[in-house]
């Protein structure tokens, strides 16, 4: 990887983030540039082979699908894993477990970089309180964005820039002598990280234990009858929209009891 | 004379707190300057010209917020409307603002962190990985241009309703009919959440029992993908009924998977 493809990636690992008003923040940023899937796109253009940059992209974003960030504390820092690790993983002739191998490790190492920078960021914060008090916009946004961006835009890209550029190599080398048994493990650990961020979907919609039917829905819809992911979420929409109907009634009529403790 | 925010401030409120909400995220406020960035807009036609109410206005939004930011784009929406009506003589208090504010914190974050993350991201990303089958760039670009539109013009309503509202408009999200809209949304997610459970989820077993018979086999004439499905069920128990934490989860499997690659079993 030459200089300017290791720093045009770093800048992206920099602009795509959360915290980066570029992409709009979370909006742009983290729910979409973030994700592997589309990073996978701008990493091989930046590389010049798009297709192995989405197909790694897509690879490591299956374990990433639902990767979250919930009330500014986050288990992995989706960013690094999308820029960084899936360019190491290009770089590495296009092998998407070495991408998600990598991946677990620098999503933890961006944990690190993100504390520091809610960290960093109180000291600004104080400055755009203090200028507030004193009625001076600019003084707000003078911290709050260009003060801010200063010090993220040093945590986000150097790291980045630094592994690019030196690390590449080794990651290659490394592959080419590993062990076929660990090269085995590797795959086996992109089929089955997935379960682990599923989870952490399902944990939020299953109530109790017979909510674990609809999953079972979409789990034979594709292993028996070998339907896409379009027609899943079709059908799923159906069943969600007689849930929706029939639930309707159940409210009505307790709709009615509403009324008459009402008139007590 | 009865002042009215210009649709053009609004507009200038929406976008500082569509681009700017998480910029100076630190521990200490959080939100607190993305939400203040804006109200800035705001203040500074409300209170332009009255020094002293201005730099109450910018103390008051320099506290402590935290929500999530697609749907709370709400909030904001919400609280130019309140500040309007307080510019304009009526009782409203800064107590009465920022329980505004704290009060739709909580409630907005669990259903705007489960709604985007937790069900629309891995929704539309399933169906862009599918696509980006052989390295196509339908896939990304299918996702980049369902979500990125869906994101603006969900925010830019939902700001504009609050503005037009006020308070009641987040009973579409919190009142009586949203138990039945999330129920049916979890209904949704869970049938979704299924289908990608089966489609990226992979584990087999390398065991013969004797010639030409394999543990696998057996399975998969009983059930398709069984081992991934009761991968899911072991995991859906130990985080959610023994509290296991995902890292510890990940950092477990990794190491069963070497250990099971090494033996030659898995």
């Amino acid at each position: 990887m030459d200089m300017l493809q290791a720093g045009l990636i770093a800048l992206f690992s920099y602009l795509a983030a959360e915290c980066v008003p570029a992409f709009m923040g979370d909006f742009g940023g983290y729910m979409v540039l973030s994700k592997p899937l589309a990073s996978g796109l701008i990493v091989g253009l930046i590389l010049g082979d798009v297709q192995t940059g989405v197909t790694v992209g897509a690879a490591v974003q299956t374990v990433y699908l639902a990767s979250m960030s919930v009330g500014g504390a986050i288990q992995t820092d989706i960013t690094v894993v999308a820029y960084p690790a899936v360019a190491l993983g290009v770089a590495a002739g296009g092998d998407a477990s070495i991408a998600i191998a990598l991946a677990t490790t620098l999503g933890i190492i961006g944990v690190l970089i993100w504390n520091t920078m809610e960290f960093v960021n109180v000291f600004w914060g104080n400055l755009a309180a203090k200028a507030a008090e004193n009625g001076d916009y600019k003084g707000v946004i003078r911290y709050h964005v260009f003060g801010t961006q200063l010090t993220t835009f040093l945590l986000r890209f150097v790291p980045c820039f630094l592994v690019l550029y030196f690390g590449a190599d080794y990651v290659v080398a490394l592959t080419s002598q590993a062990p076929e048994w660990i090269m085995h493990a590797l795959e086996v650990i992109g089929g089955v990280l997935p379960a682990v961020g599923i989870t952490m979907i399902t944990t939020l919609l299953i109530k109790d234990a017979t909510y674990w039917v609809y999953l079972l829905i979409g789990f034979v819809c594709v292993t028996y009858f070998e339907l896409s992911m379009v027609a899943v979420a079709v059908i799923a929409s159906i069943i969600a929209v007689i849930t929706y109907k029939n639930l309707g009634r159940t409210v009505a009529a307790d709709g009615d009891e509403d009324d008459m403790e009402v008139e007590f | 004379m009865e002042k009215k925010l210009s649709k053009k401030t609004l507009f200038k409120s929406y976008i500082n707190w569509s681009f700017f909400h998480l910029t100076s995220l630190g521990f200490e406020r959080m939100e607190a300057f993305g939400f203040l960035h804006s109200m800035m807009p705001i203040i500074k036609e409300l209170y332009g010209d009255d020094k002293e109410e201005e730099i109450k206005a910018l103390k008051r939004h320099s506290v402590f917020y935290n929500v999530e930011p697609i749907l709370g784009t709400v909030v904001p929406g919400i609280v130019a409307a309140l500040e309007e009506n307080r510019a304009n003589g009526a009782a409203i208090d800064d107590e009465m603002i920022n329980g505004v504010k704290v009060g739709l914190m909580g409630p907005l974050s669990g259903i705007g962190d489960s709604f985007f993350q937790g069900l629309l991201a891995p929704i539309f990303l399933s169906i862009g990985i599918s696509f980006s089958e052989g390295g196509s760039v339908l896939g990304p670009l299918f996702y980049i241009f369902t979500m990125f539109p869906f994101i603006v013009f969900f925010s830019y309503f939902v700001y504009f309703r609050g503005y037009r509202l006020g308070v009641n408009s987040v009973d579409m999200f919190l009142g009586k009919n949203a138990k039945r809209i999330q129920e049916a949304f979890a209904v949704l997610g869970l049938i979704v959440t299924g289908a990608i459970g089966a489609s990226f989820v992979s584990l087999s077993l390398n065991i013969t029992v004797v010639e030409e018979v394999t543990v696998q086999g057996f399975l998969d004439g009983i059930f398709p993908s069984f081992l991934p499905l009761m991968l899911l069920f072991v995991t859906w128990v130990l985080m959610t009924k023994k509290h296991v934490k995902a890292t510890t989860l990940i950092l477990a499997y990794v190491v069963l998977a070497f250990l099971g690659s090494l033996l030659g079993i898995i």
